[in-house]
């Protein structure tokens, strides 16, 4: 099988709250098990690799976020193609809002986004900040933290990604964290959400390679570690 | 004064003096009164005959606020100054009615303070400072502040509220836009470009190409060779003692004093600092029978990132907790590049967060222990090790500070 090919857009810019551990952890979990891969990074001007295994993408200030949007616009083509074809993205929270079909700005002014998944944010005054416990389809119980001002407003081609157990999630009323369509996992989750919760890490890696055709089950890691921090997070006061 | 600022200072002291008595600090609870009976009583500050010193900024405030503080002491100033962690309002207000006299009058001849950026914002209109001090715009508690451009912004409205002086880094692009209004000049410090990668800030971390930097500023930190900090000015090239100020952060923080000390009292004499001290917790040294340990504070990922060159290869605690105080989010520590601490011998984590500590380092292929328990890691890293740094977040600062006085031998 040739090297995992896991592509990290543009890390200059949206990396505001630790999500390039994400990368990390994949990076780690790969190498623990002898399994090839190969890192790409993506910045603003550079192509996205066509040959893309899983993409990821944080969550920036609002400022990198403006330069990004234009960028991506120029990349909306190649990244349609992947996410048809089943491609595994995990996008996090600035990426989840920016992969939507729009934006509505505190003035009410609509900046159209990528439209890759149906969702719509909308700005909203309070920010919504603490640590975040879902249960998710597939996984289980998943801890992160989230810090977000837009509400997220799923449409019918897209279906939630967890139901949400402590926190508030996607906007103040629907109960639900993220969405997942095909194989793209947008969510507002920071931790970095790999972090502490391996069983994610390992579903995404799982679908990357059975999308490209390879059944072999994966090495179990001791991840009790993971698991404890996990454990505590969970429980600390929002 | 107003009339009811008498009432309010002397309930203030008799409860201060009750929790001294019960052996507690006391700076709390006093504060939080005067803040409910009268927070105007903070314009007392505007009365002083020599003015108000702000330091604001992410990183650097509390070292900045007490060396600045130190040096007009010895230049023969009565210095009236917060102790840190008491950098919004309310702990304003407990040392002002704490250092006021039975009188209501407060002796001093001049105000330094620590602000944190939000209250600096919100206060400067009130209090008109005569100098500040922007010492950078780092991430840091961004489940507090929101974004870092917001805290750029609450900067900038503290530099145009400042009457005589604003002393500000050069070297942050964040502050470029930085103005002052009517007579108010700007002074800005930096380090020299051959420095650089010493003093790695946010946007650098990720960034492919090295950043570029002022080559002038009005005050220039040219080197640090054997404890002495050479800065360069219009007024010729001097060096000061560090010697007793381990770090880059640290000769960047002295620059930013002299730049002040020189705009306001016309030269900044190299004898007022000689032999300083970083004030507790920040670089802070402790003797435990023969063992050295550094006790330093880590808020943030710049702040991390700059002191993971204090006793290289030592080993080391990291004490993470996630009060409010030290900010609920731990996402930050997978933004330190934690690769250096292979090197080091023993690696212990402890604190709320202690397992997100190990989780980070295992990524890191660095193996650690875990003890929660701040206390119970102390004892052990103190019985284990032949001495190293302690990495702290704020609260586990304070809890670990306490452990290692009982501890401390040099007392």
């Amino acid at each position: 099988m040739r090297p995992l090919k896991i592509v990290h857009l543009y890390p200059s810019e949206m990396n505001i709250y630790g999500d390039t551990g994400n990368r990390l952890v994949l990076e780690k979990r790969l190498q623990w098990r002898g399994i090839a891969y190969e890192i790409v990074l993506v910045a603003i001007g550079d192509p996205i690799p066509t040959d893309a295994d899983i993409i990821i993408g944080g969550g920036g200030q609002d400022k990198s976020q403006t330069l990004v949007a234009e960028d991506l616009f120029t990349k909306k083509s190649a990244l349609k193609a992947l996410v048809d074809s089943g491609c595994v993205m995990l996008m996090i929270c600035g990426m989840y809002q920016l992969f939507g079909k729009e934006f509505v700005t505190s003035a009410g002014e609509s900046i159209p986004g990528l439209g890759l998944i149906d969702v719509t944010t909308v700005a909203k005054p309070g920010r919504i900040i603490g640590n975040v416990v879902v249960d998710m389809s597939g996984v289980g119980e998943v801890v992160g933290f989230e810090n977000h001002s837009g509400r997220t407003y799923l449409g019918n081609g897209v279906s939630n990604l967890s139901k949400v157990i402590r926190g508030v999630g996607n906007n103040d009323d629907s109960g639900y964290e993220g969405c997942r369509y095909k194989n793209v996992f947008a969510t507002y989750m920071h931790g970095p959400v790999l972090s502490k919760n391996p069983v994610l890490a390992d579903m995404l890696i799982r679908l990357a390679q059975s999308r490209l055709g390879v059944s072999t089950e994966l090495t179990i890691l001791d991840d009790t570690l993971e698991q404890t921090a996990a454990n505590i997070a969970a429980h600390r006061p929002r | 004064m107003k009339i009811t600022d008498l009432p309010t200072i002397w309930l203030c002291k008799v409860v201060y003096w009750v929790l001294r008595k019960r052996g507690s600090h006391g700076a709390a609870l006093p504060g939080l009164i005067a803040e409910k009976l009268n927070p105007g009583l903070v314009k007392k500050l505007c009365d002083l005959p020599e003015g108000i010193i702000v330091v604001s900024g992410t990183n650097g405030k509390t070292t900045t606020t007490h060396l600045t503080a130190e040096v007009l002491r010895r230049a023969g100033k009565r210095v009236f100054t917060n102790h840190s962690g008491s950098n919004m309002t309310r702990g304003l207000l407990a040392s002002i009615v704490r250092f006021s006299t039975i009188g209501g009058k407060l002796p001093y001849d001049i105000a330094v303070l620590e602000i944190d950026e939000a209250y600096a914002a919100k206060l400067s209109p009130v209090l008109r400072p005569r100098a500040a001090i922007l010492t950078n715009v780092l991430r840091d508690q961004l489940d507090r502040f929101g974004e870092i451009d917001h805290t750029a912004n609450l900067l900038a409205e503290l530099a145009r509220n400042t009457t005589e002086l604003v002393v500000c880094n050069a070297n942050d692009s964040r502050f470029a836009g930085i103005a002052t209004t009517g007579e108010c000049k700007l002074v800005r410090f930096g380090f020299a470009p051959a420095l650089v990668d010493n003093f790695p800030d946010d946007d650098a971390l990720y960034a492919k190409s090295r950043r570029s930097v002022p080559h002038k500023n009005d005050f220039t930190l040219k080197s640090v060779v054997a404890g002495k900090a050479t800065v360069s000015s219009s007024g010729g090239v001097r060096s000061y003692d560090v010697s007793g100020l381990p770090g880059w952060h640290n000769a960047i923080n002295i620059t930013a004093v002299v730049a002040l000390v020189d705009s306001l009292l016309g030269e900044s004499d190299p004898d007022l600092f000689v032999g300083l001290q970083p004030p507790y917790g920040r670089g802070e040294a402790v003797l435990v029978g023969d063992k050295k340990f550094v006790l330093q504070l880590v808020k943030n990922p710049a702040g991390f990132r700059t002191s993971m060159g204090v006793l290289p290869g030592a080993s080391a605690l990291v004490v993470i907790n996630d009060f409010i105080a030290d900010g609920r989010d731990v996402s930050w520590l997978w933004d330190v590049d934690f690769s250096s601490f292979a090197d080091r011998k023993l690696v212990l984590c402890s604190g709320t967060r202690g397992y997100d500590i190990a989780v980070r380092l295992k990524y890191s292929e660095v193996v650690s222990d875990v003890e929660v328990d701040v206390e119970r890691a102390i004892l052990r890293f103190v019985a284990e090790s032949h001495g190293g740094v302690v990495f702290l977040s704020y609260t586990a600062m304070l809890s670990a500070r306490k452990v290692f006085t009982s501890l401390d031998t040099k007392k």
